[in-house]
């Protein structure tokens, strides 16, 4: 407990959090900010920082972005981030009722509870899963790599054949550079800055920043906020009474989903969502202002902006886009996440624990201080906001290894975020197979080079055997529910939020 | 066959047809990479020729659906009464409406404005990029601001210099004196002021 203190004292993690969770808020107010978003713009600015530092202030900002979804949600009834969507169902009705604040603190209290929650089942979780990888041989890391691009499976949204492809393509972009057994250059094209092959840092950027501008440059503009209703009101005893049990719900719920490859907290909200109203004895107030409506979502989403870093920490396998930019803030500091992650570093994964405890905390404080910011920021006319995030992008790309060449590609990403997004090609599968690629391909060969050339070697090895399993299962599962809803007919309407929770759950992953 | 097409295979079959392109360039380019006497059974370009051969066999895939699917009718919906079903209709539409996710924010106009906007705003940002090792960085992002703001409709004005100006010294502190991240200067520091 002292050591634990010390470090809490003696490293940057109290203002790392802090900083994290305001401007993880901040972002997830802004419509059009995701939480990945967020946390990319602040990808170059952590090159240099100590390493704990960074990965709390990531991390952190994931925690803010998911509270921060839901304040325009309540004010202007447009959510900040897609897991918000089912906390707008309710909290805009009580905003039209006068209890905007009311909405703002069952938010930002039931988003305490489920963080609370999911950085507990994090801390005992993570590290038995990672102890298996003290095991681990080439043989298990190729296979590794190939259970996390098969949850491209679950991930492809509407289409698994173009998921296959983003995912395809990422794999693609992961062989530029020299290859990792031979030393030959390829697709360098005699350019010196290809030789080390192109960062995910560049691809994450551009496809999720910079494609996110060039679509709101044709964007209307959102409704402003009103400042007076924006106070965030204590939930009274009643209301705490009323709200555990939705809470609880949203926490189990996101628990589930956040470690599930491709759930997110868009699938965790509005599953909470239509749980929680099963089980409400004022089930008819659902969707005309129920308190229950905003605390189920908002305990979901948080509790998975926690879980979602089980599978990344310990296997190395991001399951949402946020995580998979938290990977690449890992993968800057020159940490690998994975199996050895708690070998080598596991100090660092300490101090993620106590960023993200301190984080909870943060949010509270935070939270009230940073309201009236934040509703000036959301009211800043738009133009000036897309030119700021603009020069920010800009900005802190130029910083990874000053290089113009660098900022070129990652408006080139950019632009090629925008037509898979004008194609519905999805992005995560292609961050995936980016970030994957070379862990593969490395291991891959490296195994038959060990095994002369022995393909046999993959299934001998007993985790390598079982982690293709469980990778051919979700392959099969994901398959099978493509099929399943490729030859339902258009469903006939069904509940609200049911809808909502189908439509908006296929969609980005926050 | 091609004018039956919906809006969403026309769509699959453009992007089926550049990915297809894509993985044959591809192929060719892994064709050129040259053998190492240090190779393995798999060499350097295997894999990448297998990328290029999953992609083309996706992409072909993606075209025939394209082709040859059909969207299927609608299932039939419950009975409900007009009242009902109008109600339904309008809470519906009307969360979704407010409902739609960040990733896809209401557009004005068409597809083909929205890219031209899209390409206005890469321009921009080419322009910066070929401008800043002359001009120097503290010039540009400036530029870049109130290039931009402009571009998204602020009128000109006293304030939008102000903005600009007080932003680029912002960002000026921020990268080049806190960060000590050495942006381009451009050509200032030859005039020997």
């Amino acid at each position: 407990m002292m050591e634990l203190l010390t470090t809490l004292f003696t490293t940057p993690i109290i203002p790392a959090a802090f900083a994290g969770v305001a401007w993880g808020i901040l972002g997830g107010a802004l419509p059009g900010i995701s939480p990945s978003i967020s946390m990319a713009l602040l990808l170059p600015f952590t090159y240099g920082m100590n390493p704990s530092a960074a990965v709390v202030l990531l991390g952190a900002t994931y925690f803010g972005a998911e509270y921060g979804g839901s304040i325009p949600a309540i004010l202007i009834r447009t959510p900040g981030t897609n897991s918000a969507a089912a906390t707008l169902l309710d909290g805009y009705a009580m905003k039209q009722q006068g209890r905007a604040g009311e909405a703002l603190g069952i938010s930002l209290y039931s988003g305490v509870v489920g963080g609370i929650a999911g950085l507990a089942m994090m801390v005992l979780l993570t590290q038995p899963l990672s102890r298996i990888a003290l095991a681990f041989q080439p043989t298990s890391y190729f296979a590794l790599g190939v259970l996390g691009l098969s949850a491209i499976a679950s991930l492809s949204g509407d289409s698994l054949i173009k998921g296959l492809m983003a995912g395809t393509m990422g794999l693609m972009i992961a062989a530029i550079g020299t290859d990792p057994v031979t030393g030959t250059n390829r697709f360098t094209f005699d350019n010196p800055e290809l030789l080390s092959g192109i960062p995910p840092i560049l691809v994450m950027v551009g496809l999720y920043a910079i494609s996110e501008l060039f679509q709101q440059t044709s964007a209307s503009e959102w409704e402003k906020a009103d400042s007076r209703s924006a106070r965030i009101v204590f939930p009274s005893r009643a209301t705490w009474r009323r709200i555990a049990i939705p809470q609880a719900i949203g926490s189990v719920v996101g628990l589930i989903e956040g470690v599930t490859p491709g759930a997110g907290g868009t699938v965790a909200s509005f599953l909470a969502y239509n749980e929680a109203r099963r089980w409400s004895r004022h089930r008819e107030e659902f969707g005309h202002g129920s308190p229950e409506g905003i605390a189920a979502p908002e305990a979901a989403n948080t509790a998975t902006s926690k879980t979602a870093l089980i599978p990344m920490l310990s296997l190395g396998i991001p399951g949402s886009n946020s995580a998979a930019v938290l990977l690449g803030g890992f993968l800057i500091q020159g940490l690998i996440p994975g199996p050895m992650l708690f070998v080598e570093h596991g100090a660092i994964v300490t101090d993620l624990y106590l960023g993200l405890g301190v984080a909870i905390v943060a949010l509270v404080v935070v939270g009230y201080l940073i309201m009236p910011p934040c509703i000036w920021l959301v009211n800043r006319p738009q133009p000036y906001l897309m030119a700021f995030i603009f020069a920010l992008v800009l900005s802190g790309v130029y910083a990874v290894e000053n290089s113009l060449f660098q900022v070129g590609i990652t408006l080139g990403f950019g632009v090629l975020g925008y037509i898979m997004k004008m194609l519905r090609l999805p992005f995560l599968p292609m961050v995936l197979g980016v970030v994957l690629g070379f862990m593969v391909e490395s291991n891959y060969r490296r195994a038959l080079v060990l095994s002369d050339g022995d393909y046999r070697a993959f299934v001998q090895d007993p985790i390598s055997a079982g982690l293709l399993a469980v990778a051919a299962l979700f392959i099969i599962v994901g398959v099978l529910r493509h099929w399943r809803e490729g030859r339902r007919p258009a469903a006939a309407p069904a509940p609200i939020a049911t809808d909502l929770g189908t439509d908006l759950g296929t969609r980005a992953h926050p | 066959m091609l004018t039956s097409l919906t809006r969403a295979g026309a769509r699959d079959l453009v992007c089926g047809a550049l990915t297809l392109a894509l993985a044959l360039a591809y192929y060719a380019g892994a064709a050129t990479i040259p053998q190492s006497m240090l190779a393995d059974a798999v060499g350097p370009d295997g894999l990448p020729k297998s990328y290029a051969v999953v992609l083309g066999a996706l992409s072909l895939m993606l075209i025939a659906r394209a082709l040859l699917v059909r969207q299927a009718e609608p299932a039939s919906t419950p009975v409900l009464t007009p009242a009902q079903a109008e109600a339904r209709e309008a809470a519906t539409a009307d969360v979704l409406r407010a409902a739609g996710p960040p990733g896809e924010p209401k557009r004005q106009g068409t597809p083909a404005y929205q890219a031209r906007r899209a390409a206005g705003l890469f321009a921009v940002g080419v322009v910066y990029l070929l401008a800043l090792p002359w001009l120097g960085y503290a010039l540009c992002i400036a530029a870049l601001i109130a290039t931009t703001a402009l571009y998204q409709g602020l009128r000109p004005s006293l304030r939008l210099g102000v903005v600009a100006v007080l932003g680029a010294a912002f960002f000026y502190l921020m990268f080049v004196r806190v960060l000590a991240i050495p942006e381009p200067a451009g050509f200032w520091p030859s005039l020997h002021l």
